[in-house]
C-alpha cells in the first residue's frame, strides 16, 4: 500500500486546457506541468522546459508608451536602449530569479505575461470535479508537460486523488526517469503515453540532450509488467532527425519485440515558433518543413507492415 | 497609421485573440464534406444559387381588388373572400426537373408584400409614406439594418429591375401597380389602424421613443404577426380538402342562428365556418391550377422521362386537391402545399413543419413495406423538399427581414424527442431527413434535435455527423427542459405530460406547444404530432438590454439621438444595488408600455386580418368554430418578451460593480465620460468593421487607456466566475418572473424569450460604448448564453458552468452558439467527442447549443472573395444562412467568436 500523499501538495502548472480531444480517450482536461530533463530542439511547449514561472514577452503588442515596465522592475532587468527605438530588452538571467513580476502588471498593452503558477492538489481537483461533468464516460484528465514525472510528489498525489474520485488518468511522459518512479506512476495511472524519440543513443543525445538507455529500459519494464496499463508509444516525426527508414524500422522492431501493439506518430509542426520568440529563445526549427501527408502515410505503412496498430496525429480510435 | 485596439488594449494573452485552447493547424482546415445531392437536386439547387429574390404583385392585387368590393361584409368572411380570390388567381409555374411543386409566387424564389398589414416600409425612401413611418419609429430599425449584398439579394436596382424593401427585385412595369395597391391601404392597414389606437395607451410617448432609439426593435403585430409556431398538417392528411370543406358545411348547418350559451361569440361560429370554407375552396382551386399547368407541360413535352414526371405531378395534384394522400409522395406534396398556403395567408417567418418525419411516418412505413418506395427515392424527394423550402422568402421591412432575420425564413424541422407514451420517437425517415440535410446542404428547413437521454446512440451520432458538415444544423435542444417549460406555461390551459411530449421548435428556437392527433391509414392507427398553439414569439420584441443600461447611466436620454426615452430617474446610483434596481425599473417600464401597444396592434390584427386557414388546421378550431381571434386554439398563453444583449448587460454590470463600487478605481462620472467619448476610439462605421478587435483609436490620446483596460479585464461571463455569474442568475430569475406580471391580449401572462436572432448587430450599431469595454457601434454578443467574443478564456467547460448557473426551464429558451474548429472534431472519434460535449451541456440543464464548425480563416477569405463562396453556409443565432446573404456586422461577429480548438500536440 502506497503512503497517502497530502492534498496540500503543490505543483507548478503552466496550463490547464479543457475539452482536450487529442490526448487520450474521450474528451479530457489536460494539465501541463512545468520542468523537463530533456531539451528536445523541436519542443512544442518551451515555456514548460524549466520548473519555474517564465516571462513571456510579445514584441508585436509592445507600444511606445514610455515603457512603464522599465521603471516598474525593481531588479533593473528591463531597459530600453535610447539609441535604439523600442522594444525594451529583458535580462533573462535576472528574470529567471524573479518572483514579483511588477513589469507585467505595469504593462498596459498586454505584451507581458507570466507562464506557470503554483496550484495545490485541492485547487486542481476543484477544476477537474467541475470539468468531469462534461467529459463523457471515456474522458478524464491527462498530465502532460514539460515532463510530468519531473514533479513526482505532485503527480503522484494527483493520481491518487483522481483514483479516489474515479477520474480516469493519462500520463504522457518521456520515460526519462527513475525506473521506480515510472513503475509507481504506471501503477496509479489508467493509461500511459511514452515518447520514443530515437533508437540510436548518440542521435538521441544530439536531439534531446540525454541518452536513451533509461527510456528504452523503462519501456521494456512497462511492456513486461503484468499490469493492465500497457503504454501507447508516441513518436514525433521530426524531419532530418528521426524520420529515416532505418531508425523507424529499428523502432518498429523494438516495439514488436516488446510485445507492444499501439504506436501514434505525431508529425512535427511549427506552431511553437512564436512561443520561442516570447521567451527570448532561439528556435532551431524555423526552417524545418512539417512532413507531408504522403510521407506520414509511408511511415505509417512501415509500422503497420511490422504488425503494429499505427495511428497518425489525431486520427486515433481513442 | 491609426492604432488598432488589438495593438493598444489587450491586457492579457488571448484577450482579443479568438482562439481558445491551442492554435489551429497551419493550413485552413476545410469542413468534413459528406455526400453530394442527387443530380436532380443539384440542378435545382444550382438554379436556386443563380435565382434572385423576386417580388410579385399578383397576390396583393387580387386580394385588394376583392376586399375593396365587399364593404360591410362580416370582417372574417370579407377577408376569406379576398384570400380565396388571391389564391385562385396565382399563376402556377412548374420548373423542369421538379418532383415537388407549388411556390409562394410564380417566381422560383421570392415573395410578395401584404400592404393590408403595413404598407409604408417598402415604398422608396423619398416617398411620403416612408417618411411617415420613420417619424413614428416603425422604420427606425430599417435605417440601421443591412442585408448581405451577395447571393440572391437584390439590394440595388439594375436594368429593368427595381430593388424594394432592401432585398427583392421587382420588374419596373409592375411597380406602379404595386404602389397603387399599397396606397389603397393607406390609413387602413393593421399598422395604421393599430397606430391610431396604440397612441391612446398611457406612456405611449415612451413607446415611441423606445422604437426611435432602437431600444426596441420591432412591433410584431403588423410586421410578422404569425410564425414561430408549428403547423398542424393532420386534418388535410387525414380528411383531404373535399372532406374538410364538407365538414365546415355541416358545421355551418349545426351552428347557424345558434348562440349555444355563448352570447358574445356563439353566433360568430357560422361566419368563421363560412370563411374557412371559402379559403379552402381558394386553395383547392390553386392546387388544381397547378395540376392543369402540369397537364399543359405534359402535352407539350417530347422527352419521355420528363413527360412521365409531369404526368405523375398532375396525377398527384389532381388527387390531393380533393382527397387524403395514399402514398408517401402524395403526403409529402400535400404537407408542402399546406405549408405554402399558410405562409401565403399572412406575413410569417418561422412557420415550422415540426416533427415532419413523424408526421409522414405512416405513409413511409407502409410504402416501404409494400415495396412502393425505396430509401433512395425517399432521399431524393427529401432533397427536393429542401430546395423548395430554401426558395421561400419573407417579405417584411428591411429592419425585420435584414436586421432581425438576416433574410432567413426559419422553417424548423424537429427530430427525435419522445412519443406520446414516453418512448423514443425517432424513426428511419428522420435519419433520411438528416441524410438529405447532409447530401443537399441548404438553409431550409433547419433541423433541431430534441435531445433526450432515451434516444438511441446511433441516432444521436448520426445527428452529430450532420453537425460536423458545418451547416450548423441540427441545433440541439434539451427535450426535458422544454417539457418542463411547457408544463409550467400551458399547464393552466390544460396541458398534461403526455401532450407536452409532442413539443417541437417553432421558428429559430421557440419552444412551441403541440398536440397528438389521431390518424388512420389503411386501417392502422397512429398518433401524429402537430402544432396547437398561437404564434409563440409575438409581443415585446426585441428589447436591447445594453441600451437600457445606457439609459440608466444617462438618466433616461439616448446618447445616439439625444432623445429622452424615459423620464429622468434622478438617482445618484451610489450603490450597485441601486444601479441594478434602476435597470430593472426601466426594463419593467419598457415592458409595460410596449405590451400595451403590442396588445392593441395584435388585437387590430386579429380583428381585421385574422388567420383563417392556420386556425382551421390547429386543434380545436374546427370542432368549436372559434378561430385564433376568439381563442379557438388549444393554447393561447403564447406572447413573450424577447431580449437581446444579455451578456453585454451582465458583463457591464460586473464591470461597474468591480470598478466603481467594490474597488472604487473610478467614479461613475468618469466612467460615463469615457463611455460617451468611446474610450477615445473612432466609431465602428468610420472604421468599417463591427468587431471589437478591428476598432481604431482617434488620434494619439491615451486618456482612457487605463480605464479601458480595467473595463476589458473586469470579470466576464463564461469563465465559471461567481462574481459575474451571480449577476446573471439574479438577472435571469428576476427577468423570467417579471415577464409574468404583464398580461397579453389573450388575458395570459407574458413569458421570457431569449434569442438574439440577428438583432445583436443593429442594436449594437446604435449603442454607445458599454462598461464591459465593448466599443460604440460594435455588435453585441450573439444569442443569450454565448460569451462575448474572446472573453471566455477557460474553455467550453467553464463556459458551460457559467451558462447553467440558472434554471433554463424558467424561460421559453436560452441560446448558446459555439464555434469549433474542424480539426477539433475530426474523424469518427471526433464525432463521438462532439456528442459527449453536447450531452454534457444537456445533462447540466443547458437548453440549447449549436455549433459553427468552421475555420475563421475561411470566413475571412469568404468576406474578401464572396464570389467564390456562394454555397458557404454558417450558423448565425438559431438559423443557418448563406454567408453571402448576411450583412457585414453579423459576418464580423461570426469571425470574431471564440473558436474552440482541440488541444494540439
Amino acid at each position: 500500500m502506497e503512503k497517502r500523499l497530502s492534498t496540500a501538495a503543490e505543483g507548478l502548472v503552466f496550463d490547464v486546457q479543457a475539452h482536450s480531444v487529442h490526448d487520450g480517450p474521450g474528451c479530457r482536461t489536460t494539465v501541463f506541468l512545468s520542468g523537463c530533463p530533456l531539451r528536445c530542439s523541436w519542443c512544442a511547449n518551451p515555456e514548460g522546459l524549466v520548473a519555474r514561472p517564465r516571462l513571456m514577452f510579445r514584441v508585436s503588442r509592445c507600444r511606445p508608451d514610455g515603457h512603464p515596465c522599465t521603471s516598474a522592475c525593481p531588479h533593473g532587468a528591463v531597459r530600453v536602449d535610447p539609441a535604439d527605438s523600442p522594444p525594451p530588452h529583458f535580462d533573462r538571467t535576472i528574470c529567471a530569479t524573479c518572483s514579483d513580476w511588477t513589469c507585467v502588471s505595469a504593462c498596459l498593452s498586454g505584451a507581458l505575461e507570466v507562464s506557470g503558477r503554483r496550484m495545490s492538489v485541492r485547487e486542481l481537483m476543484r477544476t477537474l470535479e467541475r470539468d468531469r461533468d462534461y467529459w463523457g464516460p471515456e474522458g478524464g484528465v491527462t498530465f502532460s508537460g514539460g515532463e510530468p514525472l519531473y514533479q513526482p510528489e505532485f503527480l503522484l498525489a494527483m493520481l491518487d486523488a483522481c483514483r479516489e474520485a474515479y477520474i480516469h488518468t493519462v500520463v504522457e511522459t518521456s520515460a526519462y526517469a527513475d525506473p521506480r518512479l515510472v513503475a509507481d506512476v504506471a501503477r496509479r495511472a489508467d493509461w500511459l503515453f511514452v515518447d520514443l524519440k530515437h533508437m540510436d543513443r548518440a542521435a538521441h543525445r544530439r536531439g534531446t540532450g540525454v541518452d536513451n538507455e533509461q527510456i528504452l529500459a523503462n519501456l521494456e519494464n512497462l511492456a513486461c509488467s503484468r499490469r493492465e496499463v500497457r503504454p501507447v508509444v508516441r513518436i514525433p516525426i521530426v524531419p532530418g532527425f528521426n524520420d529515416s527508414p532505418e531508425n523507424l524500422s529499428a523502432a518498429a522492431r523494438f516495439l514488436v519485440a516488446l510485445g507492444l501493439t499501439d504506436v501514434n506518430l505525431l508529425p512535427f509542426h511549427r506552431m511553437a515558433a512564436s512561443k520561442y520568440a516570447q521567451l527570448g529563445l532561439e528556435y532551431a526549427h524555423a526552417q524545418t518543413k512539417p512532413p507531408s501527408s504522403a510521407e506520414m502515410a509511408a511511415h505509417q505503412k512501415l509500422f503497420s507492415d511490422a504488425g503494429l496498430h499505427c495511428y497518425v496525429a489525431a486520427d486515433t480510435p481513442f | 497609421m491609426p492604432r488598432k485596439l488589438t495593438d493598444i488594449l489587450a491586457q492579457a494573452d488571448a484577450r482579443l485573440e479568438y482562439q481558445a485552447m491551442g492554435a489551429p493547424p497551419a493550413e485552413p482546415t476545410p469542413r468534413e464534406v459528406i455526400g453530394k445531392p442527387s443530380p436532380r437536386a443539384e440542378r435545382l439547387r444550382n438554379l436556386y444559387y443563380s435565382a434572385l429574390s423576386s417580388a410579385s404583385s399578383e397576390f396583393p392585387y387580387w386580394y385588394t381588388r376583392a376586399y375593396g368590393g365587399l364593404d360591410n361584409e362580416i370582417p372574417v368572411v370579407r377577408r376569406a373572400l379576398a384570400l380565396e380570390s388571391a389564391f385562385r388567381h396565382l399563376t402556377p409555374t412548374i420548373f423542369p426537373g421538379e418532383l415537388l411543386v407549388v411556390g409562394k409566387t410564380h417566381h422560383y424564389r421570392g415573395s410578395f408584400p401584404m400592404p393590408w398589414l403595413s404598407e409604408g416600409y417598402y415604398m422608396a425612401a423619398e416617398n411620403q409614406l416612408y417618411q411617415d413611418a420613420l417619424a413614428r419609429g416603425s422604420a427606425s430599425a430599417d435605417e440601421v439594418s443591412t442585408f448581405g449584398t451577395g447571393g440572391g439579394n437584390v439590394t440595388k436596382s439594375f436594368g429593368s429591375v427595381v430593388s424594394i424593401a432592401g432585398k427583392f427585385g421587382i420588374r419596373k412595369e409592375e411597380v406602379p401597380a404595386m404602389l397603387r395597391v399599397a396606397h389603397a391601404w393607406e390609413g387602413r392597414s393593421v399598422d395604421d389602424v393599430g397606430h391610431k389606437y396604440e397612441q391612446m395607451t398611457p406612456g405611449y410617448e415612451i413607446k415611441e421613443a423606445l422604437m426611435k432609439s432602437v431600444t426596441c426593435m420591432f412591433d410584431s403585430g403588423y410586421t410578422l404577426p404569425q410564425g414561430r409556431e408549428v403547423v398542424n398538417y393532420d386534418y388535410p392528411l387525414q380528411f383531404g380538402f373535399d372532406e374538410l370543406i364538407s365538414r365546415t358545411e355541416q358545421k355551418k348547418a349545426e351552428v347557424a342562428g345558434r348562440a349555444d350559451g355563448d352570447g358574445l361569440t356563439g353566433m360568430n361560429r357560422l361566419y368563421n365556418y363560412e370563411a374557412a370554407s371559402h379559403v379552402l375552396r381558394g386553395i383547392q382551386a390553386w392546387v388544381e391550377n397547378y395540376a392543369r399547368e402540369a397537364r399543359r407541360l405534359e402535352a407539350a413535352e417530347r422527352e419521355p422521362v420528363q413527360r412521365a414526371e409531369y404526368t405523375r405531378i398532375a396525377e398527384c395534384l389532381e388527387w390531393v386537391a380533393h382527397r387524403p394522400p395514399r402514398t408517401f409522395y402524395e403526403a409529402l406534396q400535400l404537407t408542402w402545399i399546406v405549408h405554402v398556403a399558410v405562409l401565403n395567408e399572412d406575413v410569417i417567418s418561422g412557420l415550422s413543419p415540426g416533427r415532419l418525419g413523424q408526421v409522414l411516418w405512416p405513409w413511409y412505413e407502409q410504402d416501404i413495406a409494400a415495396g412502393r418506395l425505396d430509401e433512395g427515392k425517399a432521399l431524393e424527394l427529401l432533397e427536393c423538399l429542401r430546395i423548395k423550402y430554401t426558395c421561400l422568402d419573407c417579405f417584411a421591412s428591411m429592419g425585420v427581414v435584414g436586421g432581425v432575420l438576416s433574410g432567413n425564413t426559419f422553417n424548423n424541422l424537429s427530430i427525435g424527442g419522445l412519443d406520446r407514451s414516453g418512448r423514443p420517437a425517432n424513426n428511419r425517415l428522420e435519419e433520411l431527413i438528416i441524410e438529405a440535410a447532409m447530401t443537399c446542404a441548404s438553409t431550409q428547413p433547419t433541423l433541431t434535435l430534441l435531445y433526450d437521454d432515451k434516444l438511441p446512440e446511433s441516432f444521436l451520432l448520426k445527428a452529430a455527423e450532420c453537425i460536423k458538415t458545418g451547416t450548423g444544423y441540427p441545433a440541439v435542444v434539451n427535450n426535458r427542459t422544454a417539457i418542463e417549460f411547457l408544463l409550467g406555461q400551458y399547464g393552466p390551459e390544460g396541458m398534461d405530460l403526455e401532450e407536452a411530449r409532442a413539443i417541437a421548435i417553432g421558428g429559430c428556437l421557440e419552444t412551441s406547444p403541440c398536440s397528438w392527433m389521431p390518424l388512420t391509414l389503411n386501417g392502422r392507427s397512429y398518433w401524429i404530432p402537430g402544432g396547437s398553439g398561437q404564434p409563440t414569439s409575438v409581443g415585446v420584441h426585441f428589447l436591447s438590454l445594453p441600451k437600457i443600461l445606457e439609459l440608466v447611466l444617462f438618466d433616461g436620454v439616448d446618447q445616439r439621438t439625444k432623445l429622452r426615452v424615459f423620464p429622468g430617474h434622478g438617482r445618484a446610483l451610489g450603490s450597485f444595488e441601486e444601479l441594478f434596481d434602476q435597470v430593472k425599473a426601466y426594463f419593467a417600464k419598457a415592458v409595460e408600455v410596449l405590451s400595451l401597444a403590442n396588445n392593441i396592434q395584435h388585437d387590430v390584427w386579429r380583428k381585421n386580418n385574422t388567420a383563417v386557414l392556420n386556425s382551421l388546421l390547429k386543434p380545436d378550431c374546427l370542432e368549436t368554430g372559434h378561430l385564433i381571434n376568439e381563442l379557438g386554439y388549444r393554447y393561447n398563453a403564447t406572447h413573450n418578451v424577447e431580449t437581446c444583449g444579455t451578456i453585454n448587460l451582465v458583463n457591464s454590470l460586473a464591470a461597474l460593480k468591480s470598478l466603481v463600487y467594490d474597488r472604487r478605481l473610478i467614479t461613475l462620472a468618469e466612467l460615463r465620460k469615457a463611455l460617451a467619448d468611446n474610450f477615445g476610439f473612432r466609431t465602428a462605421d468610420e472604421v468599417g468593421s463591427f468587431s471589437l478587435s478591428s476598432q481604431e483609436k482617434r488620434g494619439e490620446t491615451t486618456e482612457y487607456d487605463r480605464t479601458h483596460v480595467e473595463c476589458l479585464t473586469a470579470p466576464k461571463y463564461g469563465n465559471d466566475n461567481p462574481y459575474v455569474d451571480d449577476i446573471l442568475k439574479q438577472w435571469e430569475d428576476w427577468f423570467c418572473a417579471t415577464c409574468r406580471d404583464y398580461e397579453s391580449l389573450n388575458a395570459q401572462p407574458y413569458y421570457a424569450c431569449q434569442i438574439s436572432v440577428s438583432t445583436h448587430a443593429p442594436m449594437g450599431a446604435v449603442t454607445i460604448a458599454t462598461p464591459d469595454g465593448r466599443l460604440a457601434g460594435t455588435t453585441f454578443a450573439d444569442a443569450s448564453m454565448s460569451a462575448y467574443p474572446g472573453t471566455d478564456r477557460h474553455g467550453p467547460y467553464a463556459l458551460f458552468a457559467s451558462a447553467t448557473c440558472w434554471d433554463h426551464a424558467q424561460s421559453q429558451n436560452s441560446q448558446l452558439n459555439l464555434k469549433i474548429h474542424p480539426s477539433a472534431i475530426q474523424g469518427r472519434a471526433g464525432t463521438k467527442k462532439l456528442l459527449e460535449l453536447t450531452r454534457a451541456y444537456m445533462r447540466k440543464g443547458g437548453f440549447h447549443i449549436q455549433y459553427n464548425v468552421v475555420d475563421s480563416r475561411i470566413l475571412k477569405d469568404a468576406q474578401e472573395h464572396p464570389e467564390q463562396y456562394r454555397d458557404l453556409l454558417v450558423r448565425v443565432a438559431g438559423f443557418t444562412q448563406y454567408w453571402v446573404e448576411i450583412g457585414k456586422p453579423i459576418q464580423d461577429e461570426i469571425i470574431a467568436r471564440t473558436e474552440y480548438e482541440g488541444v494540439q500536440e
